[in-house]
């Protein structure tokens, strides 16, 4: 496979001299260019120090991420001081709060602040803003108020200004928290979108399995390992894993693998609402007409 | 027990960005109970909790603490406070003191009660969260995100609120985190008259935890009542952007489907909201015969 992020040996610990506890220890892993790629774990497995690593926001204590970045046409390190600006146009991050990361007050000229600041031509910026802005369906809004948006708009806005740096990966940083059902959606399909029409390799870290079931694969951070990896019917059918380490997997799963352990003729595994459903209707028919 | 009568709340009256954010909402807030506020954003539900304790003065109409109007003068406001305690979203970044333990008994000093009582009630509201006495002599910057939630829901539990309000007390924490949290809380009703009302995005979460439930729309009550009651309500919520608990979800597609197959089913199991009833619905149409999977399987 072609990878566009690379980890050899990675570790990290927030103490200066990097003895004490380390949050991410000795992680290998590759992600794959274009391909859509969850995180999950409990509240301080490590998760998010793994992805502001993988964007430069964080330095490793040792160890390396490799990124294999077109626009820059070479393999970028991010404890590189001279590669740092090619890793952060290149990996992009969309984080939690839809409040803390709007900078202007008018939904275009926050769109526009990166490209502006990567000295792009004002030209340019016009095209890429107005495509940015199409691709989130906020086009129509470009000359809103950013502030009197609802969070799920904001957070469009927040992932147009990512788009506007053409990143050839963007990381979601448990960016659905805060959102209703509805911006939860319109976010996911955005993602989904990006991946599928775009090309962007996407990484999502989430709290909520029913969007993790949507990705290509799953890793399952622990203590700042990776403890599963998978796809999502591979991860989701050792349950016994997931709740060891506070996590479940979704409702569908759940109530279908219960059925499956107490004998019933189903499918092992389901990854949604409507795969639920079918398996549950199957094995009703089943009965019924034996 | 919270009344609202005909209560509107506008925004920016007078200027061009006039908006009413609540419309002529009447409900009642029942003593004992768990109430659930679902809504999208912008439905008014974060209007609604300030309106409760006074933080907003409605345009029109009333709210009623047992009987009394809240915001009759400055003075009942002010004590209303006290009565109705609403944990914010994200409310740690409202913590502010050196220790957990100061931060705890913030409220309770500013009620002007007595050191052994206030000592009584941080000890009380920490055990309550379950915040380890370790804990409370830290600063609570050293915290995890889990442990600062706690210590701040526990500086509004400390002033023994009549009615506890809580914005999205769960958003952003791990499934383990959000059950235990949320178990915690609504037990604060159990024994007492004290109510709980619980403002949230998840559908899961609200039909688990209330006994009633409150959905909102555009300003408006969409439809109020008992858990399965507002999630018969299919079309209209999604229609204003909810959804059903992924349960209601699977046990709507299955009675759909089992119906063009001409396979009986219990339109009440439709409503299921919870793995448990929907596992033991199924469980005993298959005729399964241990129902040993019973437990969790998480």
């Amino acid at each position: 496979m072609e990878y566009i992020i690379k980890s050899e040996a990675l570790s990290f610990s927030y103490d200066e001299d990097g003895n004490g506890k380390k949050t991410v220890e000795n992680l290998d892993f590759q992600i794959e260019r274009g391909s859509f790629t969850a995180i999950i774990g409990h509240n301080g497995s490590g998760k998010s120090t793994i992805a502001k690593l993988m964007c430069g926001v964080l330095e490793p204590s040792s160890g390396e991420i490799y990124i294999d970045s077109k626009s820059a046409g070479r393999i970028l390190r991010v404890s590189c001081d001279e590669d740092i600006f090619d890793v952060r146009k290149t990996v992009g991050m969309v984080f939690q709060n839809p409040d803390n990361q709007l900078v202007a007050t008018v939904v275009e000229e926050d769109v526009a602040f990166a490209p502006e600041n990567l000295g792009v031509p004002s030209a340019e910026i016009r095209k890429k803003v107005d495509s940015a802005l199409k691709a989130v369906g906020l086009y129509e809004y470009r000359t809103h108020d950013t502030h009197k948006l609802s969070g799920g708009q904001k957070q469009r806005v927040a992932i147009a200004g990512i788009l506007a740096m053409s990143p050839e990966c963007v990381i979601f940083d448990e960016s659905t928290a805060m959102l209703d059902p509805r911006g939860r959606d319109d976010v996911m399909k955005i993602i989904k979108e990006m991946r599928d029409s775009l090309g962007i390799t996407v990484i999502l870290i989430t709290h909520y399995m029913n969007e993790a079931a949507l990705a290509d694969r799953i890793m399952v951070v622990n203590d700042g390992k990776i403890i599963l990896d998978g796809s999502p019917r591979n991860v989701f059918e050792k349950n016994e894993v997931l709740s060891e380490c506070g996590l479940e997997v979704p409702q569908s799963t759940e109530l279908v693998r219960k059925l499956y352990d107490s004998g019933a003729e189903i499918t092992k595994t389901v990854l949604d609402t409507e795969e639920a459903a079918q398996a549950i209707v199957d094995a009703l028919e089943k009965k019924y007409k034996k | 027990m919270i009344e609202f009568s005909n209560v509107s709340y506008v925004y920016g009256k007078h200027t061009p960005f006039e908006r009413a954010a609540v419309n002529n909402v009447s409900f009642k807030i029942e003593d004992g109970l768990v109430t659930g506020i679902i809504g999208h954003t912008g439905s008014g539900k974060s209007t609604v909790a300030q309106l409760m304790n006074a933080l907003l003065t409605p345009t029109s109409g009333k709210v009623l603490l047992d009987g009394a109007d809240i915001n009759a003068s400055r003075e009942i406001s002010y004590k209303t406070r006290f009565k109705v305690g609403i944990v914010f979203q994200y409310p740690e970044y409202q913590l502010f003191e050196e220790t957990v333990e100061k931060d705890i008994a913030y409220g309770p000093t500013n009620m002007g009660l007595d050191e052994t009582e206030i000592k009584r009630r941080v000890e009380m509201a920490a055990d309550f969260v379950g915040i380890s006495k370790e804990i409370l002599k830290s600063s609570p910057f050293e915290l995890s995100g889990g442990q600062k939630r706690r210590a701040a829901i526990a500086g509004v539990i400390a002033m023994e609120p009549k009615i506890l309000v809580l914005d999205e007390p769960a958003a952003g924490l791990d499934p383990r985190g959000r059950s235990e949290i949320l178990g915690r809380l609504t037990k604060y009703r159990q024994g007492s008259d004290k109510s709980i009302v619980i403002i949230s995005h998840s559908m899961e979460d609200v039909a688990e935890y209330s006994d009633r439930i409150l959905a909102m729309n555009d300003g408006g009550i969409l439809c109020s009542g008992t858990p399965s009651e507002v999630f018969s309500h299919y079309d209209e919520l999604c229609r204003s952007g909810l959804a059903l608990p992924q349960i209601t979800n699977i046990m709507n597609l299955v009675m759909k489907k089992c119906k063009e197959r001409g396979i009986p089913f219990d339109n009440s199991a439709a409503s299921f909201f919870t793995v448990d009833d929907a596992y033991k619905y199924l469980a005993q149409r298959l005729e399964l015969k241990s129902e040993e999977g019973g437990n969790t399987v998480c």
